[in-house]
């Protein structure tokens, strides 16, 4: 239960119906006010609720202009069941350009919440308590933000649980990207703190995506997102129009990357001006460079070559140029034509 | 003259030399400070000077990584005269990942300079009094910046000396690059505050390109913007080695596309988050869609489109998805249809 954030209308209503969830607020410049985070609904009797989140990072657009777009278009009699769409989770991060919000606050780790905290806390409890039982599927639309741009894929955090593990592959391949990549947890990180982690705690049928980066949204992963949210819905079984393959579809079959081992990622050895040396989607050497990184005090002194700690596909490259030591610069996995060739 | 701004070796001794431009900086955390700007020069024999400069914008990283690649690889008996290299001009710009200086100053808007002004004027200011006249060549590699990305392309402003404009011409089709610009100077802004704007005025053959934008680079850009500078250099007769054309290469013509008209840039109406919808270097038609303004507080309401105002190839979309009312988010350049054609316009 979550007594500080109320949705203004009835997220169990049948038909559409947009609002926002409201939460208590008091600021410098407003005391006494409302957070407004829009959400929409679309419901036709029984069927699936799918949950479909973007903005949690605030500069990923991709999954906002998709999400945006279903809320305005999509019609109850497009479904059978319930449709749930917030199209920005942090909207002040998303309005000034930023992954954070300007708390500083990584919504991305403020799972569970915490009904008592922060709006963002407040907002992961209502979302946590409220969203997450009342869904059978939870989309959760990320595109790397400025500092990393991703080949545009769908992904999943490789699961001990088959049966979930199984649903987690169906669902990642159900996109449609190109490219499908296949992530440990997070080290250093509460797995649970993330959103999707919370998802996957209470059980819930996961999609997730990385569908560009850097903090721009071109035509092209724009597209990628849009093609890939609807046919995910009718994967979900809320849509009414059939599911497609990339093979029917007349694509490629797709690349999944394995991405589960610690060498998959690489991660900058020096602070300067961080040079991509191998574009998105190319194979790269273990031991070989995959980056440079320039001093630009002392523009004479070499380069620092950082190199692929393992052979493999560049999944993952920079976006922000400026590295600070640690900060991760790429990520490499292995390819596989299917899931099933994974080691376990 | 300058007497605020110094260099810490003799632009005029044969041979490679790396150092700084020193420039007297007094800060909170550090008074009686220097601002340094690191500048590498490499001179062999008799043969024209060109300055080659970066990080002009600091969030415009292609032409820093070049720059100090270049300053890193050349070597004195592979020069012909005298190569000046600036890899970064706005230092603290670019380690912030910000297009304008910590002061608000937008370096490209600091010519002619002023000797006893703030840091930004006083580098200004030694440029255009110390290096510009000992050059024959100034060249300026940008791209676009955190809130533009642009077909990468050798570009060129459009100047009235006809003489001048056939040098500059020469300079962006040294690029190879295979879409080149010709742009007016900039609406409401002094041509000569600019850095290439203040090199022209002073009659120097100047080259300019936009390598790409959104601030982050990728293989192909850094290759893109390599290639051309080598490629440039020699058509300049400053690095050794026989200069190549895209026809030697086996590549097709480039693009020329002619952003002279104002009508070319299509502003955001509203604040907002914007999309762009069609991709970079498609064709478009005057009226059609280019791009929608969305308003998240109210996602329910159907964003604003925005329109082409002429026809022509996109050459510019929105890179930082934010916008506020007058921003540019598209510039649509029609293209001539021939090299030729684009001479006998040049007269």
């Amino acid at each position: 239960m979550s007594g500080t954030v109320a949705p203004s209308f009835n997220l169990d209503a049948e038909g559409k119906h947009k609002g926002y969830l409201v939460i208590g607020d008091s600021t410098n410049e407003s005391g006494w006010a409302n957070f407004h985070v829009p959400i929409i609904t679309v419901k036709n009797g029984v069927g699936p609720t799918v949950l479909v989140l973007a903005g949690n990072h605030g500069d990923e657009y991709e999954g906002q202009f998709a999400a945006a777009e279903l809320a305005r278009e999509l019609l109850p009699e497009h479904i059978r069941g319930r449709v749930i769409i917030i199209p920005c989770l942090s909207q002040s991060a998303s309005k000034a350009g930023t992954r954070h919000w300007p708390s500083g606050v990584n919504f991305n780790r403020s799972f569970p919440g915490d009904e008592n905290g922060a709006v963002s806390d407040k907002l992961a409890h209502f979302i946590s308590t409220k969203l997450f039982p009342a869904a059978d599927s939870v989309m959760d639309m990320h595109s790397g933000g400025r500092g990393m741009y991703f080949i545009p894929c769908s992904h999943m955090v490789w699961s001990r649980d088959i049966a979930q593990r199984d649903r987690m592959i169906s669902n990642m391949v159900s996109w449609n990207a190109s490219h499908h990549l296949i992530f440990p947890e997070q080290p250093g990180t509460n797995p649970a703190s993330l959103l999707p982690g919370d998802a996957e705690r209470q059980g819930k049928s996961i999609y997730t995506t990385e569908l560009g980066g850097a903090g721009i949204a071109t035509y092209e992963t724009t597209k990628i997102a849009k093609d890939g949210l609807r046919n995910a819905l009718a994967h979900a079984g809320v849509l009414l129009t059939p599911s497609r393959t990339r093979v029917e579809l007349g694509l490629s079959a797709p690349v999944f990357l394995d991405m589960r081992g610690p060498k998959s990622y690489v991660h900058a050895s020096d602070s300067g001006v961080y040079e991509n040396l191998i574009p998105l989607g190319e194979t790269v050497e273990e031991g070989s460079p995959v980056g440079l990184i320039h001093n630009m005090d002392h523009p004479s002194a070499p380069a620092i070559q950082v190199l692929a700690p393992q052979s493999g596909v560049v999944g993952v490259m920079r976006g922000f140029p400026r590295v600070a030591i640690g900060d991760l610069v790429a990520a490499i996995g292995k390819a596989y034509k299917s899931v099933d060739e994974l080691p376990e | 003259m300058s007497g605020t701004v110094s260099c810490s070796f003799d632009l005029n001794s044969p041979g490679k030399n790396a150092g700084y431009l020193l420039i007297g900086n007094s800060t909170n955390n550090s008074g009686w400070a220097t601002h340094q700007v690191p500048i590498i020069k490499i001179t062999n024999g008799v043969g024209p000077t060109m300055l080659v400069l970066g990080g002009n914008h600091g969030d415009e990283y292609e032409g820093q990584i070049a720059a100090s690649s270049l300053s890193r690889e050349l070597e004195v008996n592979q020069v012909r005269g005298r190569i000046l290299i600036i890899p970064c001009l706005s230092q603290d710009a670019s380690r912030a990942g910000n297009r304008l200086w910590p002061n608000g100053a937008n370096f490209n808007r600091s010519f002619p300079g002023k000797e006893d002004g703030a840091l930004n004027e006083k580098l200004a200011h030694y440029i255009s009094t110390e290096l510009f006249p000992i050059c024959d060549g100034v060249l300026d590699m940008h791209s676009g910046g955190r809130s533009m990305y642009f077909i990468p392309s050798s570009n060129m402003v459009w100047v009235s000396n006809l003489e001048l404009r056939k040098e500059m011409i020469k300079n962006m089709l040294a690029w190879n690059t295979d879409v080149h610009m010709i742009g007016a100077e900039q609406p409401g802004t002094n041509p000569y505050s600019l850095l290439p704007g203040e090199a022209v005025r002073q009659g120097i053959s100047v080259s300019t390109g936009e390598f790409g934008g959104s601030g982050y680079t990728t293989p192909a850009t850094v290759k893109n913007i390599k290639e051309g500078l080598a490629n440039f250099l020699r058509t300049f007769g400053v690095l050794e080695g026989k200069p190549v054309t895209r026809e030697d290469l086996g590549l097709e013509p480039a693009l020329i596309l002619d952003g002279r008209s104002p009508k070319g840039f299509v502003l955001a109406s509203k604040a907002g988050i914007y999309e762009n919808c069609v991709p970079l270097r498609s064709d478009v038609q005057a009226g059609d869609l280019v791009g929608k303004i969305h308003d998240f507080d109210h996602p329910d309401v159907d964003p604003v489109e925005v329109y082409a105002h002429i026809s022509g190839v996109i050459n510019l979309i929105r890179g930082f998805p934010p916008v506020t009312t007058g921003d540019v988010v598209c510039v649509v350049t029609p293209k001539f249809a021939t090299l030729d054609e684009m001479e006998r316009v040049a007269g």
